[in-house]
């Protein structure tokens, strides 16, 4: 079975700081690979560099679409922005960023049906209605604007907003960072059906430890920039390797 | 009428009001300039091609654009109208059609069918146009994505890249609160299944006239600076979903001069209780009409 | 039965005659001449002449006349003649350095090779109306001295022998006439400087004020500001000689803004540009100013997302030619599209009490 993402030796700067390097990652579809670090670790470069919002220094991106294997950072801008709306989503960590905030809740999850083409006004309504269904938004909120949602329904909505169109490979950036701990579970929970339901390809990044091993199948481990251990991620967070890994595990507060 | 520029020698000496002006006004070089934007507009229908608008002796947001573009194809043996809002007796119009007939000295007429060239503010004409004749807009906003995104650089792309989500984001807003489609003039079309345009502020109503119509259509934005076009024959859809299809709908009732039933209508208030009289807003379709009758 | 109202034509007509003479006035007070406006309402030729991209005074002064005063009705008038002119080529860039300078200043530093020359300014008078000059007649004499016209350097060219200040790379490029060629975003900054040089004033002023205040601050100091005649050069082709064809007034302003260093880039001061016709400090002050806030990019900060570094916003709204007219064209009839807004919003109201009625 061919990888539906790889990525080899990307490295990012910013002038002379590192951004990230000598970054790989393989992605198999059905799977979830967790990206683990403290703040200033690169994690958010790394993901920003593979999913196309920045454009990384040098390296290999090769998207598997089924067709044909595209290499996406040689591919014309044209192209990459219609992968970008089609194929691929990114879950932002503040909902803002991934939402139209002037536009109601139904029209943003519309937009991405629309683009590929969908022109019935019902059948979209009805798309609509359930994936909120799914995300757990009740269906009254369908016409309401984001700027009236919590936190909570914020993500909920930016979740549905990307998931509708079923993209191949999903990047989410801290999709519960910055949420009350009980809503954060309850979006991890409905992150994990999700996952499981539409055997979603996804690359997630976190600082949380807990996070990362409820949703992972593989993690990588990030400091400084670059990768100090990866591997499944049971076997990681059981059998921390590296003395930094060691540290992460060790300071889980144990529940 | 010849074409040669006359050099004016010394500026003070200009106390004279008869000038002498090239044949409609702009140079051979300008007018060189616009030809070839609308060549490349004509080749790519519904694009917008940037071009260098000269500044004109009315105001942009007065019809610049669409007078240049009138002065570049015209020729001696033109034949001239000019409407505004339907009518050749508004002020903007009379005003235009002087400038042209001073400039240009051409031949100039109230009627649709004998004119080749016809310049139009709002409206296309009630009678159906045929070959050869050139129909001329004036544009205020040439991007039809300006009011969802303002910046250029952006709508650039998305023109480029067919991203045009957030026009139809925006029609799926209009059905969700008013079940309909909110927009009433400068209603967005999609050009040879390509690219999406501004009509103009055409009622919807004369939407449909646009497809496949014989004539040539080109649109001019002085201010904004840009060209369009549509070659006869062309196909023009106007913009909605499968269950919520375009409407073209007017008010309903008769022309109260001529009668008819299918001519776009001006509501007059006709007395301080506020009584309304409808008419037809083409007054040269009005005017044939009764003469016919 | 209504029958239509006609006479479009009449109307204009009438309209003209009637502007014809309100524009004369009481004929028994004494008609203006051109020269008068020139000689003696020099700022309101200078500012139609820079806005409307066209240097010549008793245009300008005859523009002022025709518009009653109305000065973007003036520069509408130069720029619609500038149009119809023929090019024939392109002087060479003028030397400012060479400026023969009526006036001078540096905030930067107190003394400057060249001096300190106040000039003929508003500066430091007491704004008080002057009601002596209700009659006509006494005026002070200004004291006469002898010019000294060495050559006067620029106050920039000092912090730039120390390196003490960025350095203005020529892009080697022609720079393109934005009147004569479509200009599309992003620009370079030959065409934003064209397009702020003609600029309207009022809107600038405020940009330039806005930075003063803190969007997107910039700390700007007048590094230089002068005033003054400069030779224009024009080459024969045919005769491959340079001759001076004019002597132009121009006022123009360096501004010196706050420094950016980096590790590898040591600490420098940056600048920005101002150029006008004629002695309009204000709007060259303001162009510098504006011009400085649009080069963030350059400079590498920030982007704050306020009016005066959003180069789309300033140079799509500066011009005060395009901006009068979009405005003014609502004064034209729109009846039809407003018939096609009131029937849609009867249609939907119908609709909207239909179903009322139903629940």
């Amino acid at each position: 079975m061919q990888p539906i993402l790889s990525v080899h030796n990307l490295n990012k700067y910013y002038g002379n700081q590192v951004g990230c390097k000598n970054m790989n990652l393989t992605l198999y579809p059905g799977e979830v690979v967790g990206v683990v670090g403290e703040s200033g670790s690169g994690k958010t470069t790394f993901i920003n560099s593979i999913s196309g919002n920045l454009i990384p220094d040098s390296g290999k991106i090769l998207i598997e679409t089924g067709n044909e294997t595209i290499d996406f950072l040689e591919i014309s801008e044209s192209l990459k922005r219609l992968l970008i709306r089609t194929e691929l989503a990114f879950v932002h960590q503040n909902p803002r960023d991934g939402l139209r905030l002037d536009v109601s809740a139904g029209g943003n999850i519309s937009e991405r049906l629309m683009s590929i083409g969908q022109r019935n006004y019902g059948n979209i309504r009805q798309t609509i209605f359930k994936w909120l269904d799914k995300v757990e938004i009740d269906k009254s909120r369908v016409d309401d604007f984001p700027r009236t949602f919590s936190g909570g329904m914020l993500q909920r909505l930016q979740i549905a907003k990307n998931l509708v169109t079923s993209p191949k490979i999903i990047f989410m950036d801290e999709p519960t960072g910055g949420l009350d701990v009980s809503v954060q579970a309850k979006i991890l929970d409905l992150l994990r059906k999700l996952v499981r339901e539409l055997n979603l390809s996804v690359v997630i990044v976190s600082h949380d430890l807990a996070v990362i091993r409820l949703l992972a199948d593989k993690i990588i481990v990030m400091k400084n920039g670059e990768a100090v251990e990866s591997g499944l991620c049971d076997q990681v967070l059981d059998d921390p390797q590296h003395s930094y890994t060691q540290l992460l595990v060790s300071s889980v507060l144990q529940v | 009428m010849n074409n040669v520029l006359k050099f004016k020698n010394k500026k003070t000496d200009v106390a004279a009001q008869d000038e002498i002006y090239n044949f409609a006004y702009l140079d051979e070089n300008t007018k060189r300039m616009i030809r070839r934007a609308l060549i490349k507009a004509l080749c790519i229908p519904g694009y917008q091609v940037p071009f260098s608008s000269r500044e004109m002796p009315m105001p942009y947001g007065w019809g610049t654009g669409g007078v240049q573009v009138t002065s570049s194809c015209l020729t001696t043996d033109d034949v001239i109208k000019v409407i505004d809002q339907g009518a050749d007796d508004t002020t903007n119009a009379v005003s235009i059609r002087n400038f042209f007939k001073k400039t240009a000295n051409i031949e100039t007429t109230e009627k649709t069918s004998q004119a080749s060239i016809i310049q139009t503010r709002h409206r296309i004409p009630e009678e159906k146009l045929k070959e050869k004749q050139i129909l001329v807009y004036q544009v205020p906003i040439p991007e039809p994505l300006a009011f969802l995104e303002p910046r250029y650089q952006e709508t650039k792309k998305m023109h480029a890249l067919s991203e045009y989500g957030i026009m139809h984001v925006k029609l799926y807003e209009d059905i969700t609160k008013n079940g309909h489609i909110e927009t009433a003039y400068a209603y967005p079309v999609k050009t040879n299944d390509r690219y999406i345009m501004d009509p103009s502020p055409i009622p919807k109503f004369d939407n449909p006239k646009m497809n496949n119509n014989p004539a040539i259509q080109l649109f001019g934005a002085g201010r904004e600076q840009r060209i369009y076009a549509i070659p006869p024959y062309t196909e023009v859809t106007s913009l909605d979903f499968e269950d919520y299809p375009f409407d073209p709908s007017k008010a309903p009732h008769k022309c109260s001069i001529c009668g008819s039933n299918e001519s776009f209508l001006d509501e007059i208030i006709t007395d301080d209780d506020g009584n309304r009289s409808f008419i037809c807003s083409d007054t040269n379709y009005c005017n044939q009409r009764m003469e016919n009758n | 039965m209504y029958v239509s109202v006609k006479g479009g034509e009449k109307a204009i007509n009438n309209a003209h005659s009637w502007l014809s003479e309100i524009r004369r006035g009481d004929v028994n007070i004494a008609e203006l001449n051109i020269k008068q406006i020139s000689e003696q309402l020099t700022l309101s030729v200078d500012r139609v002449m820079s806005e409307g991209s066209l240097y010549d005074k008793d245009l300008s002064a005859l523009a002022i006349k025709q518009s009653r005063g109305d000065l973007i009705e003036a520069i509408f008038l130069m720029r619609a003649y500038r149009t119809t002119l023929p090019r024939i080529g392109s002087s060479k860039p003028i030397e400012t350095s060479k400026m023969l300078c009526l006036r001078r200043i540096s905030a930067t530093f107190k003394d400057i090779p060249g001096k300190q020359k106040l000039g003929p300014t508003f500066d430091y008078t007491h704004r008080l109306l002057d009601f002596k000059l209700l009659a006509d007649g006494e005026y002070e004499k200004a004291k006469i001295e002898k010019y000294d016209d060495k050559e006067i350097p620029h106050v920039l060219s000092f912090l730039n022998k120390e390196g003490l200040i960025q350095k203005e790379i020529p892009s080697g490029r022609t720079s393109k006439d934005i009147t004569r060629n479509p200009i599309n975003f992003p620009l370079t900054r030959s065409e934003r400087l064209q397009s702020l040089s003609r600029g309207d004033e009022g809107f600038l002023l405020g940009l330039a004020y806005s930075t003063q205040r803190g969007y997107a601050r910039n700390h700007a100091f007048v590094g230089e500001l002068r005033t003054g005649y400069v030779e224009v050069q024009f080459e024969i082709p045919e005769l491959g000689i340079e001759i001076n064809i004019a002597d132009v007034m121009f006022t123009e302003c360096e501004s010196v803004n706050q420094f950016k260093g980096s590790k590898k880039i040591p600490a420098q001061f940056t600048r920005g540009y101002g150029l006008v016709f004629g002695q309009l400090e204000r709007k060259a002050i303001s162009m510098a100013l504006v011009d400085r806030s649009m080069r963030w990019r350059e400079f590498g900060e920030e982007y704050l997302g306020v009016a005066a570094q959003d180069e789309e916003f300033v140079i799509s709204h500066c011009d005060n030619i395009q901006a009068t007219g979009f405005l003014e064209h609502i004064k034209l009839p729109h009846y039809v599209d407003f018939q096609a807004e009131l029937d849609l919003v009867r249609k939907i109201r119908e609709e909207y009490k239909k179903n009322e009625q139903r629940t």
